[in-house]
């Protein structure tokens, strides 16, 4: 872990030096026209001494939570990625719901019965579900819903403390829509792992001892059969961060990943910079804790 | 099968974009702005009056090229490492670890960050969705090449005097050869949705050129007055998913006899 977020601090830290260019102009932006100006952001960053002593100022400013000045707004980076993160992280965990909501029961009833219509229903579901992108799949949404039924609208997000209900509501489509494609793999996944279950010896007991057919499924196989989905769900989890850029865009919710883009297309190397440095290590957080959620499922791992 | 089918026949309508378009896709028409499906524009106009079907036509061809472009260069270098990771002991540690701090980033992001770096186009793209896949290949060479390592035609073949690179494409490649292609398709797949992604965000294909993700972002604005110009580009899109997802599916059923025996 320790490692591994310090090999990404280096990683972030280099994209400004990546960049074609004098790294003081690139983090000046437009107004690097003025020398004096180049100079005291030399100055400032220390950008005049060796490579190495500079990451080491880096991330010691890092460290202290200052992430620099923001090229086009003048505004404390921290601030704004602070200021952005509830958004991402609703979006996220919305979805993330949504999506185990869907895909657990649909892919546990898509083994269960073999009935040909349930099979063929079930296919098209997943296959549509990951052939669908979703800033598509998002915009139909808002024609539909939005502009056609007026079911929700979509602009503006409250805080959930102050409304919990309408920004579930505000929040729905996004998060479905981010949803959508996550729940098709994890439908497949527990579809699979379910069917893999139910040869199982241990199964076939309780059927012999003529345990009903709800407490087999889902004392029995259920128990079992969703350890790989909640291995797959943090990966899964991750790649939401990676949708939510996407999805952020189609709906206009002011997150972390419509920062990052929009730092991308304003050349604003000091907002990418801490963007990436802090989804990417929210994504690291993320995984861990999957992994520890994991210890705690399977009783066969145990680290000391 | 009907994976198979809509592969070939959009990667066909692609290939033989400039004889199949009725128009060219940066021709505009200032009279027939937003006009809806018709006789003369198949699938309507957009804004500009540019014919959206002959726009699908170059735009899936423009999806395709970089997806397959990128795919293959991330297999190259993916199987590459992979191989060399799996056969050579010493090396496997080193190239693992890489690989894990790349599967550290989110792949949007990571791929994000490459075009940051080289600047939106084109070409960034191929080299950011080619980088963000390599990991996910060296994964999938990696793990069958340590099994076939430890065969006993490959000792026989190292007892014979056989070079390692000998070793590496005589008995490694083609027994790790059917997971490889199996990755290839669902990664085509999901080059194809990456691709358009990237447009979308103003980070891919640039303007005039069509390209199907930045089709749906340009018709966005107009949705509510000619759904048109968003609507069919999408249809485009999930259409080409699906036939490489369907083939992804179809392949790994053929060529794996345990997943046919459990399915049926």
């Amino acid at each position: 872990m320790i490692p591994v977020l310090f090999v990404i601090s280096v990683v972030v830290f280099s994209i400004v030096h990546l960049i074609p260019g004098d790294p003081a102009t690139v983090l000046l932006g437009t107004e690097a026209a003025d020398p004096s100006l180049l100079e005291a952001i030399k100055q400032k960053y220390g950008l005049d001494k060796p490579i190495y002593i500079q990451y080491f100022l880096w991330i010691g400013r890092v460290l202290h939570g200052d992430l620099g000045l923001s090229v086009t707004t003048g505004r404390s980076v921290s601030k704004l990625v602070a200021e952005r993160i509830p958004y991402t992280m609703e979006l996220g965990l919305y979805a993330l719901v949504l999506a185990l909501l869907l895909a657990i029961p649909l892919g546990t009833l898509a083994a269960v019965r073999k009935n040909q219509v349930v099979q063929w229903l079930f296919q098209a579901f997943t296959l549509l579900g990951l052939s669908i992108p979703r800033f598509w799949s998002g915009t139909m949404f808002i024609l539909l819903f939005s502009v056609h039924l007026g079911w929700f609208t979509i602009i503006n997000f409250p805080p959930f403390i102050k409304d919990p209900l309408d920004n579930l509501r505000s929040f729905f489509l996004p998060a479905f829509t981010l949803a959508l494609p996550t729940a098709a793999s994890i439908a497949r996944i527990t579809r699979a792992s379910v069917l893999e279950v139910s040869n199982m010896d241990y199964v076939l007991t309780a059927r012999s001892k003529g345990l009903s057919e709800r407490r087999v499924v889902f004392i029995h196989m259920l128990k079992n059969a969703l350890l790989p989905v909640i291995t797959v769900t943090g990966i899964y989890a991750g790649y939401l961060l990676s949708g939510a850029i996407v999805v952020e865009k189609v709906f206009a919710i002011p997150g972390l990943g419509r920062l990052g883009v929009d730092a991308i297309l304003q050349r604003d190397y000091p907002v990418l910079q801490g963007t990436v440095l802090v989804v990417v290590t929210l994504f690291t957080l993320v995984n861990l804790a999957v992994d520890i959620l994991y210890v705690f499922a399977n009783p066969k791992i145990r680290y000391v | 099968m009907i994976g198979a089918v809509l592969v070939i026949t959009l990667s066909l309508v692609a290939a033989l974009a400039p004889y199949i378009a009725p128009y060219d896709p940066t021709e505009m028409h200032p009279l027939d702005r937003f006009s809806g499906p018709s006789a003369k524009y198949l699938l309507g106009t957009d804004f500009y009056g540019r014919d959206i079907l002959s726009r699908i036509i170059y735009g899936l061809r423009t999806s395709l090229q970089i997806s397959f472009l990128s795919v293959l260069l991330a297999a190259l270098g993916g199987v590459s490492l992979g191989v060399l990771a799996g056969y050579l002991p010493w090396l496997d540690n080193l190239i693992m670890r890489v690989m894990d701090v790349m599967f550290a980033f989110p792949v949007l992001l990571l791929a994000i960050t490459i075009v940051a770096i080289l600047g939106p186009g084109e070409f960034s793209a191929i080299l950011a969705i080619a980088i963000v896949y390599v990991p996910i290949f060296s994964r999938v060479a990696r793990g069958p090449t340590l099994a076939v390592r430890e065969e006993t035609y490959v000792e026989a073949a190292q007892a014979l005097g056989a070079s390692h690179w000998r070793i590496i494409a005589k008995h490694v490649l083609p027994n790790i050869s059917v997971p490889i292609l199996v990755q290839l398709t669902v990664q085509l797949a999901s080059a194809i949705i990456f691709e358009s992604a990237l447009s979308f965000l103003g980070l891919g294909t640039q303007p005039p050129l069509p390209s199907l993700g930045l089709m749906v972002s340009e018709g966005r604005p107009y949705l509510e007055i000619s759904p048109w110009s968003t609507v069919f580009p999408g249809v485009a899109i999930a259409l080409v998913v699906l036939g490489f997802n369907l083939l992804g599916d179809g392949l790994q059923q053929a060529l794996n006899p345990q997943l046919r025996k459990r399915e049926g």
